[in-house]
């Protein structure tokens, strides 16, 4: 238990990570689904920005001359979490696209509206 | 020359993009992956007798590595060559799915496609991979979308969150072997996790990072509770697509997570700690995707969707594989990938075919296409035996090589489901290939079946896909010998 509070950090992602799953999941709304989808992605950022602070350390930029290794923190996960903001952007970008496509051919977001209309409209044909 | 491979397709993608003219695009792409499938090929020969190729570049944080053994080689040949029949086919295919206009655009997202596919395997560096993983998935969903109908909005949509989904997991795993390990490379996790004692106090880090990954390539790779989006994806995706989907865009995550498990983790750890549990988790979730996929399929009227669910199937053998986690194991797994990729992109293809012919999906209403369409319903035959397992087809030697691997490594129940499934493989096929041939329903039904076989010159990459199969079905030698060598390299740590 003593360890769940020390690495707050880490249970906060996981239970955020969970949040966004289940939005992505269980939401009928496409927005909302995509809205899960950032909680997620963020989720995952948060995971790898608290994995690279060392507490009491600085940023990794050097200060006036000092290069010694141990007064910074680890920029390696900082500069993951960089990268994965940019694929998250496009991602996000792809799938409102695709939310906009699907708005224009059903006339609504709600997922199970919409496999009805095609359902209906097959039983048509 | 992994990267000319990568640099070439990316490159070429844009060139047929940007020629905004769908004729110039299809010459542009078939030059491009002629070429790609070439240097290949060279490369292959090259590794094989020169040894591995690596390269490095940049430092810190944006050191890249490339590392090009003999099983990344494997992969490449079968994406080059594989891919350029498949873009072969497409030439007299495509129009039939995809809008003129969106034809070059089209070619764009295939040649990337198939660049960023190589890029996953030869990358060894995470952050290399995970940006791979990511365009590729872009580039697989947006070869569903470009049909442009409803359904293919909704599949491509379902396909993009479930693979967002996955490569979180994938990077969460990822980031976790870094804290644990400090490398960002999958040898240099290797050295750290296999040398002695590491696992003694940091087990947990790993088998909770591996759970991780191996959830992600799930998603990914369409392992059995995970492969939801699968049957949309492929089974409305246009055929040329649903070809490349199915034979080479799940094989690329399954490479990478072949090398996570067997370079970063390697034998001798699996064995000796929890990620043994893990691998045993997922053989049987392999088993149950050999059984639950090839009962679905069987339950399915469309084609396109019943060649999807066998795809289902034939995952679960590749997972098994994984999961016995011995060499043999592993080799079984590897040349399944080239089995499922030749027969199960011909097999696609036909079902284009067929489709594009008749204007008709439904099995049930196929009967006596076999006199109507004779050379592509034999190629459906010849596809059907080779994933039922029958010998002569390369189907067979891949289940023999399952069945060595099962008895290497002393599992004897699992050759229970292992024949259970060839038979049920069976129960879909070859209905179809008797319906076709011996039925004699549809010959009253003269709409959708006023058709006539396509021109042998259309046909000819599926024919020869088709005696891919046969070949590597009689004389698999020289393939085994060479994966046999390759799984060395890929197992081992090495620079």
């Amino acid at each position: 238990m003593n360890n769940l509070f020390n690495n707050y950090y880490e249970l906060a992602a996981v239970i955020l990570f969970v949040v966004g799953l289940l939005i992505l999941l269980l939401q009928r709304n496409l927005i909302k689904k995509i809205i899960g989808l950032n909680i997620m992605d963020t989720s995952v950022f948060l995971f790898l920005a608290a994995k690279g602070y060392i507490a009491g350390r600085f940023s990794p930029i050097i200060r006036d001359g000092v290069t010694d290794a141990s007064l910074y923190i680890n920029p390696l996960p900082s500069g993951l979490v960089l990268t994965g903001i940019v694929v998250a952007v496009s991602t996000t970008a792809f799938a409102l696209a695709l939310a906009l496509r699907w708005y224009q051919q059903y006339h609504t977001l709600d997922v199970d509206a919409a496999v009805l209309k095609n359902a209906l409209k097959k039983g048509e044909q | 020359m992994g990267i000319a491979i990568i640099v070439l397709l990316i490159l070429g993608g844009v060139a047929a993009w940007v020629c905004k003219n769908d004729k110039t695009a299809r010459l542009i792409a078939l030059a491009v992956t002629a070429v790609d499938a070439v240097l290949a090929v060279v490369m292959t020969m090259n590794v094989a007798s020169n040894g591995e190729q690596v390269m490095r570049f940049g430092s810190g944080f944006i050191e890249q590595s490339i590392r090009i053994g003999k099983i990344e080689c494997f992969m490449a040949c079968i994406f080059g060559i594989i891919g350029f029949l498949i873009v072969w086919a497409s030439m007299s295919m495509i129009s039939h799915d995809v809008e003129e206009r969106l034809i070059p655009f089209y070619y764009f997202l295939v040649l990337a496609l198939l660049g960023t596919l190589n890029a996953v395997v030869f990358f060894e560096s995470m952050i290399g991979i995970f940006v791979s993983i990511e365009l590729s998935s872009f580039a697989a969903a947006g070869i569903v979308i470009v049909k442009n109908q409803t359904e293919n909005v909704h599949a491509g949509l379902k396909y993009l969150s479930l693979s967002i989904l996955g490569s979180s997991l994938v990077l969460m795993g990822m980031v976790l072997l870094y804290v644990a390990t400090g490398s960002l490379m999958i040898s240099g996790i290797g050295e750290v996790v296999q040398s002695g004692g590491f696992m003694g106090s940091n087990s947990s880090y790993v088998v909770w990072a591996m759970s991780l990954i191996t959830g992600g390539v799930a998603f990914k790779a369409a392992l059995f509770p995970c492969h939801i989006w699968l049957p949309d994806a492929h089974g409305t995706a246009p055929s040329p697509s649903s070809a490349t989907l199915s034979a080479l865009v799940l094989k690329a995550y399954i490479v990478f997570y072949m090398k996570m498990m067997f370079r970063g983790v390697g034998f001798e750890v699996i064995a000796s700690s929890g990620i043994r549990t893990l691998l045993n988790v997922v053989m049987v979730v392999g088993v149950v995707a050999m059984i639950c996929g090839s009962l679905l399929a069987i339950m399915q009227t469309d084609i396109k969707r019943m060649i999807a669910y066998s795809s289902v199937a034939q995952m679960g053998y590749i997972f098994m594989g994984i999961g016995i986690g011995t060499e043999f194991g592993l080799f079984a797994a590897l040349f399944h990938i080239l089995a499922h990729a030749v027969t199960k992109s011909g097999l696609f293809l036909v079902a284009g075919s067929i489709i594009e012919q008749t204007h008709n999906r439904d099995l049930t209403k196929m009967g006596g296409l076999g006199k109507l369409m004779p050379i592509t319903m034999a190629l459906f035959t010849i596809g059907g035996l080779s994933m039922i397992g029958i010998p002569l087809f390369v189907g067979f030697n891949s289940k023999w090589n399952f069945a060595t691997g099962i008895v290497d490594s002393a599992n004897y129940w699992l050759l229970i489901p292992l024949s259970i499934s060839a038979l049920l493989n069976a129960l879909y096929y070859l209905p179809v290939v008797i319906r076709a041939f011996f039925g004699q329903e549809a010959k009253e039904m003269k709409e959708p079946f006023a058709s006539k076989e396509r021109p042998v010159k259309d046909l000819l990459p599926i024919i020869l896909l088709a005696v891919g199969v046969i070949i590597f079905g009689v004389a698999a030698g020289p393939v085994s010998d060479f994966l046999h060598s390759g799984i060395e390299l890929l197992t081992s740590i090495g620079h």
